[in-house]
């Protein structure tokens, strides 16, 4: 143990007596000029010297101790620091990240000193100050934190070279007031020159570290600024401790048993392995959860959450992939469910989307690994699957999985049917790429729809004509209301006890620019089904009310109501609205429904009946004799006429049955107390043979033609007075 | 203690192959096998029936486990002609004992007076559902020498329900008993039983 002679190897010679100082160090800031010394301690440190001072000045074992420290201590505060930079949480997340790094960082560099410097056998320290210790480790830990904040603030150069910066300060201020904290016994002097040599490669090498840390690969940013850390703090100490000497006059006095020195190195280690775990715990978990999150994310994009299957990204993605995967062919399957509408709109969507849940459970059971399957949104399904036999196998394939999933569900103690139809489109006959395939697929399965539900339909070339002009018309229909091309006709109604017209019926046309009249058995079905039935309707009602208010007072105007627009739940305020707007008594007016309102057997449709009827519109049953003609219908609901079907009346010249059936319903009308009205009289015959069946309204081309307003009787003229009608 | 209500399932379907013998056989001990070991851990009780390629089954328990039963049953392609025709609310099981019972006309050792009863029991099953598992419940009690307890008296746990001599035979047969009830009351053989003695 040599501490005299290694004193003035190292510092001894380049201090000079007014800068020897104690170890408080205020001494070292007025140190000798820098410019003159440096050459003169860069020969003093020679690399013999520089080997002495490694192998006998410091005990290896506590060096390598504190070198593993460091270097572990220093892996996991990078690690933090990089998941303060990463973060896209609030700025209180990356402080408080930028904090746990802070604090291991300073735990571990001190320890790495603290460590290191019971290996320093020369400095023969007696003993610590604790205060100056425990506010070397806050100085450190608060240095850093700070530091890593500024660092991860932005990407500029600024942040960087301040970051950088502060990290090497802290370094270093760590250092010397834990250096400061010793007490040696006797003076200490210090080489000032290597103090700022050290704390400028301290600084120099951090900037790097914060270099590497914002602009390395990812696979190098943690390796190299752990290594530029480490390099930092080791190059920091041992330069330090260069600059660093006690004068021999007392060889290690103080209580420095070496089993003392163990007990204190093993509990400093200890604690800061504590926090270093700490701190790399923090991280580890922080990773993970953000590893699972993203993994949860990436899922959720492709994943439809409800039924597990892939949603209609994955299925574009897939479909894609298969076309360019040059497959030898295959098919898609779109499928579509029957009747969940009304089962999710009546059971509860809870118990939709369980049913739907069941439904995507029965598809991947039944396809497994065999059929990609997709849930496309709603009750649209659609499944991929390789061509292996012919076409009629698919369609086996296709009727098994309309048959699994028509079984009944038994849900919540409820049970509920549904079915489903299916569409086939084969690549690549059907479509070259993914777009025709899906559009030929949807195409195939309207058909099948089409046809009645419950079917599998395979795509043909002729599906796509009539596609085109079901969706042709579609367009042109929306447009109709807005282009002002539907127009309102009147056909008279005619009471022959007065001999006299009553009314009239009002009747859609719809006059197309290029399609010419468009007859309503053609649109009429497609605007229900689109939905479109309840602005025209409105359109008609509102127009049929206005014409009909110029009539005279005894003239009715009667509306046909379609069951799509009674059941659109705003229709007995657009009725009683209309009225209003345009002034026509209620009395006047007489909606037309058909029996297929009535069977949805609705409370609210009941309610709305009667509502009308106290109000004195009347309702009268359209197309009597034909449907289902229900006796409980015209006992249940307000009906106050019937309209005999025209095809009774067309067959009543030569059909006696036909006769009787119109003598049949007269009667009845009379036994409930309903009017009637008998339709489609073209012949004075068929005029004469209703009469003589009762008191009836009368419509046909005998009595006139439907026409526009202009070409309505005169007895439809305002305040006209009452006139006689040759038949 | 009070009992929960206990949901009563009866389905009709038929085997999707061609009734080879050796085939249904199979599919028929595959279905109770597995129908056994799930049921008793579900507590679900009930009853197979397969005659010609036609199946009838009772299946009796807790809501959610009925359902779940009846959706694996769904599941499978086997069956074919799958029409669910009865799901009701009950106060006890019909068939309390039996994780699994099973009538075959592919058994031997049917009495003639079964093989009737089970010829007519896919439309009767369909028609009446209630009078096709009380005749069900009958017959499974008369093949097993025990008498039928009313309905109403029976509990609905998994008690043994019949006589101390019934319970006899249960104890003397081959299969080891589910809950202390015989899992595959048709491999008692209690016909031979009944035939020896």
């Amino acid at each position: 143990m040599g501490g005299c002679a290694q004193t003035e190897q190292l510092g001894g010679c380049a201090q000079t007596e007014k800068n020897r100082s104690p170890i408080t160090g205020q001494g070292i800031a007025g140190g000798p000029s820098m410019p003159g010394m440096l050459p003169s301690w860069l020969a003093k440190i020679g690399t013999r010297q520089m080997i002495h001072f490694f192998v006998h000045d410091h005990e290896l074992p506590l060096v390598l101790l504190s070198l593993v420290l460091c270097v572990v201590g220093t892996l996991v505060t990078v690690r933090l620091w990089r998941i303060a930079r990463d973060t896209t949480d609030a700025l209180r997340t990356r402080l408080e990240w930028c904090f746990l790094a802070g604090v291991t960082g300073g735990a571990s560099i001190w320890a790495t000193h603290f460590i290191a410097m019971l290996g320093h056998q020369h400095a023969g320290v007696a003993g610590f100050d604790p205060a100056l210790t425990i506010l070397s480790v806050v100085v450190a830990i608060l240095g850093l934190a700070v530091s890593f904040a500024l660092a991860t603030s932005t990407a500029s150069h600024l942040a960087l070279v301040l970051g950088g910066t502060g990290i090497g300060l802290s370094i270093a201020a760590m250092h010397y007031m834990g250096m400061a904290a010793y007490e040696v016994p006797g003076e200490v002097t210090w080489n000032l020159p290597i103090v700022v040599l050290s704390i400028v490669l301290c600084v120099a090498i951090s900037i790097a570290a914060a270099a590497a840390m914002r602009d390395l690969k990812k696979r190098l940013k943690i390796p190299v600024a752990v290594g530029a850390l480490v390099a930092a703090t080791v190059a920091l100490h041992f330069t330090g401790m260069a600059a660093f000497s006690v004068p021999h006059t007392h060889p290690m006095a103080g209580p420095q048993g070496s089993d003392q020195r163990d007990a204190i190195a093993l509990g400093v280690v200890l604690c800061a392995l504590i926090v270093i775990g700490m701190g790399f715990c923090g991280g580890a978990i922080s990773s993970r959860g953000r590893a699972r999150s993203e993994r949860a994310l990436r899922r959720q994009a492709l994943i439809d959450p409800l039924t597990e299957l892939p949603n209609r990204r994955k299925f574009h993605q897939h479909l894609k992939e298969r076309f360019h995967g040059q497959d030898k062919g295959f098919a898609m399957l779109s499928v579509d469910l029957d009747r969940f509408k009304t089962i999710n709109d009546t059971m509860g969507h809870p118990f939709g989307d369980k049913l739907l849940q069941r439904v995507g459970g029965r598809l991947k059971s039944l396809l497994g690994d065999q059929a990609f399957c997709a849930r496309l949104g709603g009750d649209e399904f659609a499944i991929l699957i390789d061509r292996q036999g012919s076409l009629e196998d698919l369609k086996t394939t296709a009727k098994l999985i309309i048959e699994i999933i028509s079984r009944s569900y038994v849900i919540n103690a409820q049970v509920a049917d549904i079915g489903a139809s299916i569409g086939i489109a084969v690549a690549p006959e059907h479509g070259h790429d993914p777009d025709t395939l899906v559009q030929n697929a949807d195409i195939a399965l309207y058909g099948a729809k089409d046809a009645g539900r419950g079917r599998v339909c395979v795509f043909e070339d002729g599906m796509v004509t009539a596609a085109q002009s079901r969706k042709s018309l579609e367009i042109d229909l929306r447009r109709a209301l807005a282009r002002k091309e539907f127009e309102l006709c009147f056909q008279p109604l005619y009471d022959p006890q007065s001999s006299d017209y009553n009314g009239a019926e009002a009747l859609l046309r719809w006059r197309h620019h290029e399609r010419g009249v468009v007859s309503p058995a053609d649109f009429i079905p497609l605007a229900e089904e689109l939905g479109l039935i309840v602005p025209i309707g409105e359109w008609v009602l509102e127009e049929a009310c206005r014409e009909a208010a110029s009539w005279p007072s005894h003239m009715r105007v009667a509306v046909n109501v379609s069951a799509v627009q009674m059941m659109s739940g705003k229709f007995r305020k657009t009725v009683f609205d209309t009225l209003a707007r345009t002034g026509l008594p209620p009395e006047r007016l007489e909606l037309e429904i058909t029996e297929t309102t009535l069977l949805c057997d609705d409370v609210a449709i009941f309610d709305m009946l009667t509502a009308f009827r106290a109000a004195g519109i009347s309702i009268a049953l359209d197309d009597f004799g034909t449907g289902y003609s229900s006796l409980t219908s015209l006992h249940r609901y307000p009906i106050n006429r019937i309209k005999i079907d025209r095809s009774f009346i067309g067959r009543s010249d030569s059909d006696e049955s036909a006769r009787n059936i119109v003598r049949a319903i007269t009667n009845l009308a009379d036994v409930l107390s309903l009017n009637v009205t008998a339709e489609g009289i073209e012949r004075t015959s068929q005029s004469d043979f209703v009469q003589q069946c009762g008191r009836l309204s009368i419509q046909g081309y005998l009595y006139g033609r439907p026409g526009s307003i202009g070409e309505l009787p005169a007895s439809f003229q305002p305040e006209s007075p009452k006139n006689g009608i040759a038949a | 203690m009070m009992s929960p209500n206990i949901y009563r399932l009866l389905y009709k379907s038929r085997a999707r192959f061609d009734c080879d013998a050796a085939d249904v056989d199979a599919f028929v001990d595959d279905i109770v096998t597995k129908a056994q070991k799930a049921n008793a851990k579900r507590n679900v009780t009930g009853v197979l029936a397969h005659m010609d390629g036609t199946f009838i089954q009772v299946l009796e328990g807790p809501a959610d486990a009925v359902e779940a039963v009846f959706e694996r049953i769904c599941r499978d392609t086997r069956h074919t002609d799958l029409q669910l025709v009865e799901f009701t609310a009950n106060e006890a099981r019909s068939f309390g004992g039996w994780a699994m019972a099973q009538f075959s006309t592919l058994s031997a050792g049917h009495p003639p007076i079964q093989k009737d009863f089970l010829a007519s029991l896919p439309e009767q099953a369909v028609s009446d559902p209630d009078e096709a598992i009380r005749q069900l419940r009958e017959a499974l009690f008369e093949r097993e020498a025990r008498p039928a307890p009313h309905t109403s008296a029976f509990p609905h746990d998994f008690k043994h329900p019949g006589p101390p001599e019934a319970r006899d035979a249960v104890a003397a047969a081959p299969s080891p008993p589910i809950n202390g009830v015989p899992h595959r009351p048709d491999a008692i053989a209690p016909d031979r039983h009944r035939s020896s003695s």
